[in-house]
């Protein structure tokens, strides 16, 4: 991120520190500074309707919000010698490279699939959506068997249902309207009701 | 949010579709197993008080009765989810004085009109104890040192904004201003008189049990219109000449408040007989909470005197 | 009667048969509860506490003392085998345990902590049966200035986590700060950064940001590296438990049960912070602590140690003074008073039978949770053999209920979806997580004993350092983040000093 990478730099390069680096570098801690400045005036929704007592309730998230104003500051001065002193040793830093591939294609799938969960959760109820979800994921990760994916997600699915709702007694989402009575013709089905 | 608020919209349908078919519903209610919602986290008093209650109802209402902790925003949260579930009965919670007075500060998008009180269950005056090496032997001992010294006695309370606080702003105003220092940590707030990081602590009888039947606490002060039967010679606020409105801490029990009548009425009644076992007995007698419910107007008006007196004080 | 006697005599009802039998059954309930995220044990404690209404009230104390024992450990099975900890406190669990669960040396590092959670119970638990009394006075001179100086020692250990990078660290746990502020205030009563979200008044928990962090974007990652957690048996010669290892760890082992048992007595420290604490003063103390993190048994056995040793001294306030400083205990006490005995000190003079028995219960639960450990970790390290893409899936779906379960609150799953995003963006441009959910846990705690130690010393601020405890425990972290912070000083103030004189460094 800053200063450490600057002593392991030893390629003999030599190009100019060019204006996309300097941004990206100082994207970041540029986002901090803001974040830092802006979110004071957003800490309350209404007018406060208290007593002044003591240091109020804005006092403690207001010093670490300028904490993060000052240290993003102070970030982006340590980027801005770090690439001064790149510059002045015409020397380019190393790129960091991957030390495994990555897939982002697969990751952003991944997480389409966490977001469709979440939305669908409270809507469809936990076992439709959790069989989905299993079905889904490991269809994404590789397994194409669709026998093995059925008895997986059914199976899976009945299971974390038994211990969470069975044993555990949690309430977990049986979803609204018709799905919520499918939900009860279900557990009830499964016997835990 | 505009998620949340179609929730909320969706959930308010269903609450009107099943209200259609509520007579019928009510006639075998309840057959199925009713779940009380928690306001708390486990092991407050609250959540003591819901548990104990949930296992005497069962064999009243002859269904099981599974607990559900939803904690957070002062009991909000909780009672969001209460107020979205169907108004069928199926779906109880608790309501307690703290989320009243919550209300009262803006807190939650809840407020009185929502909610059908059951009844009110429990219900305690509260009691400025010292602890058993203060000076303070009497309450008119501490009430001349605090006049003498305005500013100098520090009271532990369970933080600003909420009953404690108004019994002090009102003492205050009345000539005896002692300072209120907030713990909202329960068991934090105990340690205080005891550890003599306070001088006086503001707190109801039943959390602190233990310390008063060690002999370790010192009843000064009473917060009511008449002397508890079980502290004879504890003088109360009124015989020491403050005039105020007695917000005595309760828990109740609610439901939505387009509840049925036939549906309220069966709960109601199972309430009442419940809390004449005597497991409940031996329950309220060891926290100093014994009342005779509560029920229908008079325990919705308790709610609602209570947060004015509350938003009174805030308003200020 | 002496202690000795009075202990002998509660060893024989704790050996009775109901008795075996109730701490056997409680600690297997505890470690599995423990063990799944969002399951606490308190949860487990609350869900219990009906059955124990038909109990005689030791045995109500045992079984709610055996889950709270099994609990606390079971939470780093998980924390060890998938990086989820199952509770807070098991934190420090994922930090160099998951790193040797990479490896293949998933048995290895259980075996560790199974027996580093063993030590530190068990000297809790005699600590707690020889020196409940006097420690219990000593606590109660602790008053909201020392909270806060303990809070601030926790949040400096940060800087000791990762000391190369003390500013990104350090905008990590302010960042973590802030977001714990979500929600309704505990002084005040008035909700911050809500944004006109009736929901987010609930307010950020941080189990649920923990989750988020560490469970969800490191499946997220398992997906698209196709990376095998599965053990690489025979292949890895360090995959076997040895004796050595054990023998190796004794000094981490010893200061972490030190620092749990001390941090436990003090109301409201409790596991996590001590876990925290031990793990820092390790890296400090190791002579591994430049590697910590990558998977260093020094660095696994220490917060182990510690947070077990929690569990024995956190009882010391409870059953000597009535004071409960944390979730668990204050479950306990709802037990003892619906059977109505009230702890404190006529406690000891009234039933010394049934205090004693409690210690005796405490010590032999912490020698029989090595076998309910052993049991359980074997069932869930046997879970590792499934294919990647399987136990990604159930990760996710225990992540999330296990985020719904910590309050039942749906809010709770979207809070852990979207820590699961920033988790996942965070470890792709390497800013550190670890400081963020020290924040979020440790931030609230601070705030509140600032404001309460303010509002009890008539706002000045000079009583944090002018009390003598409070004082002493300030100074000690000054000196920590200096002896954490002089290695990077050092490097930095010369290579500044050669950039300046111009010379290449």
């Amino acid at each position: 991120m800053f200063g450490g990478r600057v002593e392991r730099a030893d390629a003999p390069a030599r190009a100019p520190v060019s204006w996309r680096r300097i941004v990206s570098r100082l994207a970041l801690p540029g986002g901090f500074l803001a974040l830092g400045l802006i979110l004071p005036a957003y800490m309350f929704d209404r007018p406060l309707r208290i007593r002044a007592r003591g240091l109020g309730p804005d006092a403690w998230p207001g010093v670490f919000l300028n904490a993060i104003a000052v240290i993003a500051l102070l970030w982006i001065i340590a980027e801005l010698w770090a690439l001064y002193a790149e510059g002045k040793r015409k020397r380019a830093m190393p790129i960091v490279e991957q030390a495994e591939a990555y897939d982002y294609s697969k990751a952003a799938a991944a997480i389409c699939l966490l977001l469709a969960f979440g939305w669908l959760l409270p809507t469809v109820g936990f076992p439709i959506a959790a069989t989905l979800f299993i079905l889904c994921w490991c269809f994404l990760g590789g397994i194409r068997n669709p026998v093995a994916l059925l008895l997986v997600s059914l199976l899976g699915m009945l299971t974390l249902l038994w211990v969470f709702m069975g044993l555990a007694l949690m309430p977990l989402s049986r979803g609204t309207g018709v799905f919520d009575d499918f939900s009860v013709w279900f557990l009830r089905f499964v016997r835990i009701y | 949010m505009t998620r949340f608020g179609g929730m909320t919209a969706i959930a308010a349908l269903m609450a009107g579709a099943m209200s259609l078919s509520g007579p019928a519903l009510a006639q075998n209610f309840p057959d199925r197993p009713i779940e009380l919602i928690v306001t708390f986290g486990p092991g407050g008093g609250a959540d003591v008080m819901g548990r104990q209650l949930a296992q005497l109802l069962e064999p009243e209402l002859g269904v099981s009765i599974p607990v559900t902790n939803v904690a957070g925003a002062s009991g909000n949260a909780g009672l969001t989810r209460l107020s979205t579930s169907p108004a069928d009965g199926y779906t109880m919670g608790t309501l307690i004085s703290l989320t009243v007075a919550s209300w009262a500060a803006g807190i939650g998008d809840n407020g009185p009109e929502d909610f059908r009180v059951i009844a009110v269950v429990q219900s305690t005056p509260s009691f400025l104890f010292v602890a058993a090496n203060s000076p303070f032997e009497t309450a008119e001992q501490l009430i001349e040192h605090a006049r003498a010294n305005p500013g100098a006695l520090t009271v532990a309370t369970s933080g600003y904004g909420t009953q404690d606080d108004v019994a002090l702003i009102v003492m205050a105003e009345q000539g005896v201003d002692m300072v209120n220092v907030p713990f909202s940590a329960p068991g934090e707030r105990y340690a205080a008189p005891l550890g003599g990081h306070t001088d006086v602590i503001y707190e109801e009888p039943g959390d602190v049990v233990q310390f008063l039947e060690s002999g370790e606490y010192r009843p000064l002060l009473i917060f009511a219109a008449e002397r508890h039967p079980e502290f004879p010679d504890v003088p109360t606020s009124g015989e020491l000449g403050f005039d105020m409105v007695y917000l005595n801490t309760f828990r109740t029990l609610a439901v939505p408040a387009a509840t049925p009548d036939d549906v309220v009425d069966r709960l109601e009644a199972a309430v009442i007989a419940a809390t004449g076992t005597d497991a409940w007995q031996a329950f309220c007698s060891q926290t100093y909470t014994c009342l005779e419910p509560l029920t229908g107007e008079a325990a919705q008006e308790e709610v609602s005197v209570f947060m004015q007196a509350i938003a009174a004080q805030l308003d200020d | 009667m002496n202690t000795f006697e009075l202990l002998g005599m509660g060893f024989q009802n704790a050996f009775a048969l109901w008795a075996l039998l109730t701490i056997v059954i409680g600690l297997m309930l505890g470690v599995v509860a423990g063990a799944l995220p969002g399951v606490s044990f308190v949860n487990a404690m609350a869900m219990a506490l009906p059955f124990t209404y038909s109990m005689a009230p030791t045995q109500a104390m045992l079984f709610l003392g055996a889950i709270y024992v099994g609990g606390v450990f079971g939470g780093s099975i998980s924390a060890i085998i998938i990086n989820v900890p199952g509770t807070p406190a098991s934190l420090p669990a994922c930090w160099d345990g998951y790193p040797m669960t990479q490896r293949g040396e998933v048995r290895r590092a259980l075996a560790v902590a199974i027996l580093a959670s063993a030590v530190g119970g068990l000297t809790s638990a005699l600590v707690l049966s020889f020196a409940a009394a006097p420690f219990a006075t000593f606590a109660l001179r602790f008053s909201q200035p020392e909270f806060f100086a303990a809070t601030i020692l926790g949040l400096i250990s940060v800087i000791a986590i990762s000391k190369d990078r003390p500013l990104v660290s350090l905008m990590s746990l302010s960042l973590g700060i802030v977001i714990g502020t979500v929600g309704v205030d505990p002084i005040y009563g008035v909700a911050r950064f809500t944004f006109g979200v009736p929901a987010m008044q609930s307010g950020i928990n941080f189990v649920v940001v923990m989750i988020g962090l560490f469970a969800v974007s490191e499946v997220i990652d398992l997906i698209a590296t196709n990376r095998d957690l599965r053990p690489s048996n025979a292949a890895n010669a360090n995959a076997r438990v040895r004796f050595r290892d054990f023998w190796d760890v004794r000094g981490a082992i010893a200061r972490g049960s030190g620092i749990g048992s001390i941090l436990g007595v003090i109301p409201g420290a409790g596991a996590t912070p001590g876990a925290v604490i031990a793990y820092g003063v390790e890296k400090q103390v190791s002579r591994d602590g430049d590697k910590f993190g990558t998977g260093i048994m020094a660095g696994l056995a220490a917060p182990e140690a510690a947070k077990n040793a929690t569990t024995g001294s956190a009882m010391v306030p409870l059953l000597t003074l009535g004071i409960p400083g944390s979730a668990a205990t204050a479950i306990m006490l709802a037990a003892m008073m619906l059977h109505g005995v009230n702890p404190g000190p006529l406690l000891f003079l009234n039933d010394p039978t049934m205090v004693y028995t409690i210690f005796a219960a405490m010590i032999l639960a912490n020698i029989l949770m090595i076998f309910a450990g052993i049991g359980v970790a074997q069932f869930f390290s046997t879970l590792m053999k499934t294919p990647p893409a399987v136990l990604g899936a159930f990760i996710i779906l225990l992540s999330i209920i296990g985020a719904y379960g910590v309050r039942n609150n749906i809010f709770d799953v979207y809070v852990c979806l979207f820590f699961g995003l920033v988790g996942w963006g965070m470890k792709r441009i390497g800013f550190p997580t670890a400081p963020l959910v020290l924040g979020v846990i440790l931030g609230p705690l601070a705030e509140r004993y600032f404001m309460t130690s303010l509002a009890n010393y008539n706002q000045d601020w000079t009583v944090f350092f002018t009390r003598p405890i409070s004082g002493t425990i300030l100074g000690l972290a000054a000196v920590f983040a200096i002896w954490s912070l002089w290695p990077v000083l050092r490097a930095r103030y010369r290579s500044v000093v050669l950039l300046l004189a111009g010379r290449p460094g």
